[in-house]
């Protein structure tokens, strides 16, 4: 930690990484329900009706992802900005 | 046990002896279930096993809540900050997964169908906004209660101890919407499995959530939790397991009720516009019509029915003929005014069960899609926005560690949530194609058990003698408790369903009760009241406001109030409204003001429970927006306050914004018990 410049620095990386994971949240959750009506006519592998599995299945799974993703992920920054914790 | 954990160890011997602890507890407890299976094989009646497994999971739970008494301070707040991430992952599971998530969600979405999916995004998603947004900060500031980061970002200059008021107010009315239903569900399942009166069942649920929370504060709550998540998750797991497996040969029941759902499409296609349907359909129709004639010709209906059946005991000599005459008397309506609320909510409850059922898996028949998405929305914020939760993250060790354990809780969250659809997609499978078309004499008996206590209704409206779908009523909590005897499991495995409700009842009840006395004891009495109080007064004020709030809401409980269900899907509206813009706002915009917050808590709440209120009892109605999804308002209110507001009164002082640079980063975080952030 190296003054107030290399603080935003961090801060703008972090939001960013933060953004872009909200992106995706928000993708899979309100996309496929918002056009559940049309996907409900298609199934997939396993008799799957792809409506159900886009938002009973897909959004859990990706949620866990993004955590994962995000506990690495602010894991480096924080190395990179030597502000992790001792 | 106390005295040793204070000499710390040091983490990685504390983690194997959790380990050890832990692993020990899961032989134990499986040893005990086996045990039972032998003894209930052998003859030992089932009333028998049912107190046995709710004697020896209280008491588990008691023993471990004894053991982390604790007189310190950090410990009775925060556990010592000491709790591994997968630890708290596992309590956090259990704070959250209340009563309604194990017993009524499963039902719930098979009623629903997909319109029931926002439950499982949107309780699953707010960990996302949880991680990214807050629960890291949280852990960073390292303070004891929510009330406490609000006063600290917020709490400065003139009046600066309104925020942590207002921010007290909402976790306690927050709080008590919540932990009531949580004490109900304990009632409901003590008294059911012990045949005692649900009142009483009440009161035996406070003393298992006292002991388990009293002497040890969010110690004692933390390692009970995670005691209880264990039992919790296996016992929702097993029979869904089971039933799934059986239909399909999968042992995966995330995976592999994708098949059972498309089953129950192609037998749905034909069962619902068969012969029998339409006609048991039309037969509601009738009856519908009749009671609207009825009400039509009140007083006189009521007189001649009331007549009708004062002619027919007369003529009865069967005493049993009598008796149920007599009983049909007392059933009508005291007064016309009654008479009349009755048989035309009857006859809108009959016109309802008239119509044909959308498919199940057809979306937005239940549900338009507009409510749909608000709902999941509004669950999502609520769920990162409540207090008991978010609490939760101040007992990790490290910022790292909060990260990570949101991930754990996740994890641990989706074991089960997964899982519901599962249990649904079985349920209505299970109706469809065994119940059914059956005699109604010769129902399995698992039916006529739960029609006693009035989870699900057989009327043979069509008075042919057989079971039509549209005669058939189900109550949303039927459908866990049923399973295990819908796959012919052994009476052991219903034992285990009771003790994981209790579970999940008494872990999510403690970490509210916990919530509840700790704004109380800490942020009003501490922290305004008596801030000179000595660390064991300060104990023994949170352990009787503990008691007194416990009381409170066992008394609330037994009066067994419907709305009360209802209201727990209010408290994400407000969770949303208030402290989700409060707290984001606080950490993500340096310029937010003591004022904007003030202002954004007032306005968030306001519109909220406007909304809420005037929705549901006065006919208020903005965008035909249900009363579960007033957050949707508050939310926006919320934020556009705190901006408007802070934008015209003078910026934090520089002690503020200094601090939010050190909540921004981990380097620095308080350990153990060391002191928290200040200003």
């Amino acid at each position: 930690m190296s003054g107030n410049q290399s603080i935003d620095q961090y801060w703008k990386e972090t939001v960013k990484l933060i953004y872009s994971l909200l992106a995706i949240w928000a993708v899979v959750t309100f996309v496929p329900a918002y056009f559940a009506k049309t996907l409900v006519k298609s199934t997939m592998l396993g008799g799957w009706p792809l409506s159900y599995f886009l938002s009973a299945i897909v959004p859990l799974v990706t949620y866990l992802v993004l955590l994962f993703v995000y506990h690495k992920q602010m894991s480096k920054i924080d190395e990179k900005y030597g502000v992790q914790e001792d | 046990m106390s005295m040793q954990m204070n000499t710390n160890p040091g983490p990685s011997s504390f983690v194997q002896r959790l380990n050890k602890i832990y692993l020990i507890y899961v032989g134990g407890f499986a040893a005990f279930v086996i045990l039972m299976a032998i003894l209930n094989a052998m003859g030992v009646p089932n009333q028998v096993i049912g107190y046995a497994f709710l004697v020896w999971t209280i008491g588990i739970f008691a023993t471990v809540g004894i053991v982390s008494r604790t007189g310190q301070i950090t410990q009775y707040y925060v556990a010592g900050r000491e709790v591994p991430a997968l630890y708290n992952g596992m309590a956090t599971g259990s704070d959250w997964m209340s009563a309604a998530s194990f017993i009524s969600m499963a039902g719930t979405i098979m009623l629903l169908g997909y319109d029931g999916l926002p439950y499982i995004m949107g309780w699953t998603g707010g960990y996302v906004l949880l991680a990214l947004l807050l629960a890291p900060y949280l852990r960073k500031l390292a303070q004891y209660t929510i009330p406490d980061f609000v006063s600290l970002r917020y709490g400065y200059g003139g009046m600066h101890h309104l925020p942590r008021i207002l921010a007290l107010l909402i976790t306690i009315i927050i709080g008590f919407v919540y932990i009531v239903p949580q004490v109900t569900g304990v009632g409901i399942i003590t008294s059911r499995f012990l045949g005692i009166p649900f009142a009483i069942g009440c009161f035996v649920g406070l003393a298992g959530i006292l002991v388990c929370s009293m002497l040890g504060g969010m110690r004692a709550v933390t390692w009970t939790q995670v005691a209880q998540y264990i039992v919790l998750i296996i016992a929702y797991l097993i029979p869904v397991t089971v039933l799934t497996f059986q239909y399909t040969g999968n042992p995966i029941p995330y995976l592999g009720y994708g098949k059972v759902i498309s089953q129950v499409s192609a037998v749905e296609k034909n069962l619902l516009d068969s012969p029998a349907e339409v006609d048991a359909r039309n037969a509601w129709k009738a009856r519908a019509d009749a009671l609207k004639a009825d009400a039509a010709a009140l007083p006189g209906s009521l007189e001649a029915k009331k007549a009708d059946l004062q002619n027919k005991l007369n003529a009865a000599t069967d005493p049993a003929e009598r008796a149920k005459i007599e009983a049909s008397i007392k059933a009508l309506p005291a007064t016309p005014e009654a008479a009349k609320e009755k048989w035309l909510a009857d006859a809108k409850a009959a016109e309802g069960r008239a119509k044909k059922p959308a498919p199940y898996i057809q979306p937005f028949t239940r549900m338009d899609k507009k409510n749909f998405l608000i709902l999941t929305f509004v669950l999502m914020l609520g769920t990162a926005g409540l207090p008991h939760i978010l609490m939760r993250f101040y007992t990790l060790p490290t910022v790292k560690a909060a990260r990570e354990s949101v991930f754990y809780s996740l994890f641990f969250i989706c074991l089960l949530y997964l899982a519901a659809p599962a249990y649904a997609a079985n349920a209505i499978y299970t109706i469809y194609t065994k119940l059914v078309g059956t005699p109604i004499a010769q129902l399995p008996e698992w039916v006529a058990k739960w029609s006693k206590v009035g989870l699900i209704t057989i009327t043979d409206i069509n008075k042919d003698g057989i079971l039509q779908f549209a005669e058939i009523a189900i109550r949303p909590d039927m459908v866990v408790l049923a399973t295990p005897e819908i796959a012919g499991l052994p009476y052991v495995i219903a034992g285990l369903v009771a003790a994981g409700g209790l579970a999940a009842a008494l872990s999510t009840a403690d970490g509210l009760l916990l919530t509840i006395s700790n704004a109380l004891a800490h942020d009003l009495y501490y922290k305004i009241i008596n801030p000179k109080a000595s660390i064991t007064v300060r104990l023994v004020t949170a352990r009787v406001l503990l008691v007194v709030a416990a009381l409170l809401a066992a008394w609330v409980a037994t009066y067994n109030l419907a709305i009360i269900v209802e209201m727990v899907a209010w408290a994400f509206s407000i969770a949303a409204s208030t402290f989700f813009p409060v707290l984001v706002m606080g950490i993500f915009w340096k310029r937010a003001t003591k004022e904007g917050a003030i202002a954004g808590l007032l306005t968030g709440l306001t519109v909220c429970l406007y909304y809420m209120f005037g929705s549901r009892f006065y006919g208020v109605d903005w965008f035909g927006v249900r009363t579960v999804g007033s957050g949707i308002f508050g939310v926006p209110a919320a934020f556009l306050a705190i901006w408007l507001v802070s934008l015209i009164t003078p910026a934090p002082p520089k002690d503020v914004s200094g601090l939010i640079d050190k909540i921004r980063i981990p380097k620095g975080a308080a350990r153990g018990h060391e002191e928290g952030l200040t200003r």
